[in-house]
């Protein structure tokens, strides 16, 4: 019977972390730990590391891909990227951010790989016709499906940028760790990103 | 007079954390209040999007058995070849090759309004072989006398675990497709 182990010869993530006894100090352990638990072949610090991140990187997946289907393969892709790259992971971020990374990457290729005319334009909208009022509601959802049509022509590293500023809360520092270059530069994409929105809605 | 804020002034405003020096020039100059004011509304408005809808309850536990499952068929995929596995794929490759060859002239040799007994065909094919005095006959001849046949059996033979780790690689849709396919096969079995 396989076992959840990382196998190969890697290095523990953080050496003076000391992966804990049982599986019920695993559940409360940081990520550091669990990380450093599943380097040194704990079965259950995987698991409980996809329980803990499953919604966040799913729901990355998401904003990219719109659509459950792709974004429940897209959060599966990271997390086997993630099984067999935990080795690599140097701890010098929160695991969070480096899922992100993975997670982010993963969602690019995706896009990068699809042709654009596969891009779902209108999603379906849901207005409830018991709401108080559902002419504005209607309202709504058009205009949230014109935002979201316009954050999907973005250019895929401002769309990055753009989503996990507002969406995931990321500071512009975590957002250079999780797309690469400065600080600087993720501010000019977030500036650029949200001027292109404006265009767009516009046109 | 200074500078209108740099775009990455701007993003500093929107955060809150535009040094007080650049923040007088922004009370006083209309025109980056309103270039501020613009992206902070943009902003909001990306923000009001209707959030993920949540998937069921369910979903999480079969989430989480998939990951496990392509996880397990990871662990049991070799990482990497030895070097000598090269040696003995090239080798293998050479030998399905002289198969294809060898099945090749037989058809040649054997049209099809010339069916004949096993032990007839057998028998003819090596006779006419041994007749057989073409360049192309050394060749495959002398190719074969290379390979064992190991070699040959290595090469028409799937891999361990080579079905597993396909089914793996599958996406769902790709899984439900495949499901149909061999539902079909099962009820013309059946049949």
């Amino acid at each position: 019977m396989p076992t959840w182990t990382a196998g190969g010869e890697a290095e523990p993530v953080t050496q003076a972390v000391a992966p804990p006894a049982t599986a019920l100090d695993l559940a409360a352990a940081e990520d550091r730990v669990l990380v450093a638990a599943f380097l040194a072949g704990s079965q259950d610090a995987f698991q409980i590391i996809v329980t803990r991140h499953q919604r966040a990187v799913y729901q990355v997946c998401y904003r990219f891909v719109r659509n459950h289907e792709d974004a429940s393969d897209l959060a599966q892709d990271v997390f086997v990227r993630a099984f067999k790259g935990l080795k690599h992971f140097k701890g010098d971020s929160a695991l969070t951010t480096w899922l992100y990374r993975v997670g982010v990457n993963c969602c690019l290729n995706r896009i990068a790989a699809r042709r654009p005319d596969m891009e779902p334009l209108v999603e379906a909208r849901h207005v409830d016709p018991r709401s108080d009022d559902p002419f504005r509601a209607l309202a709504q959802s058009e205009k949230a499906t014109e935002v979201k049509r316009a954050i999907a022509q973005l250019p895929p590293r401002q769309r990055a940028t753009l989503l996990l500023r507002v969406y995931q809360e990321l500071s512009h520092k975590e957002i250079a760790g999780v797309l690469g270059g400065t600080v600087g530069a993720t501010k000019v994409n977030f500036f650029h990103a949200l001027r292109n929105v404006k265009r767009l809605l516009q046109s | 007079m200074t500078t209108h804020l740099s775009p990455q002034e701007s993003v500093n405003a929107l955060d809150g954390v535009l040094p007080q020096q650049r923040h007088s020039h922004l009370d006083s100059c209309a025109s980056c209040q309103t270039h501020v004011d613009e992206l902070r509304a943009m902003m909001m408005a990306v923000g009001e999007v209707a959030d993920v809808p949540e998937p069921s309850p369910l979903f999480w536990d079969h989430f989480q058995a998939r990951v496990q499952t392509l996880v397990q068929a990871e662990m049991v995929r070799p990482t990497s070849d030895p070097w000598w596995a090269m040696v003995v794929s090239v080798r293998g490759a050479m030998a399905a090759v002289a198969t294809v060859v060898m099945a090749g002239v037989a058809v040649a040799l054997y049209p099809g309004d010339r069916v004949a007994p096993v032990e007839d065909a057998q028998g003819a094919v090596a006779d006419d072989a041994m007749a057989l005095e073409t360049a192309e006959w050394a060749f495959v001849s002398g190719m074969m006398d290379t390979f064992e046949p190991d070699d040959v059996r290595q090469v028409l033979t799937p891999a361990a675990l080579a079905v597993d780790s396909a089914f793996a690689s599958l996406t769902s849709g790709e899984r439900d497709v495949f499901a149909k396919l061999l539902s079909a096969e099962l009820a013309r079995g059946k049949e």
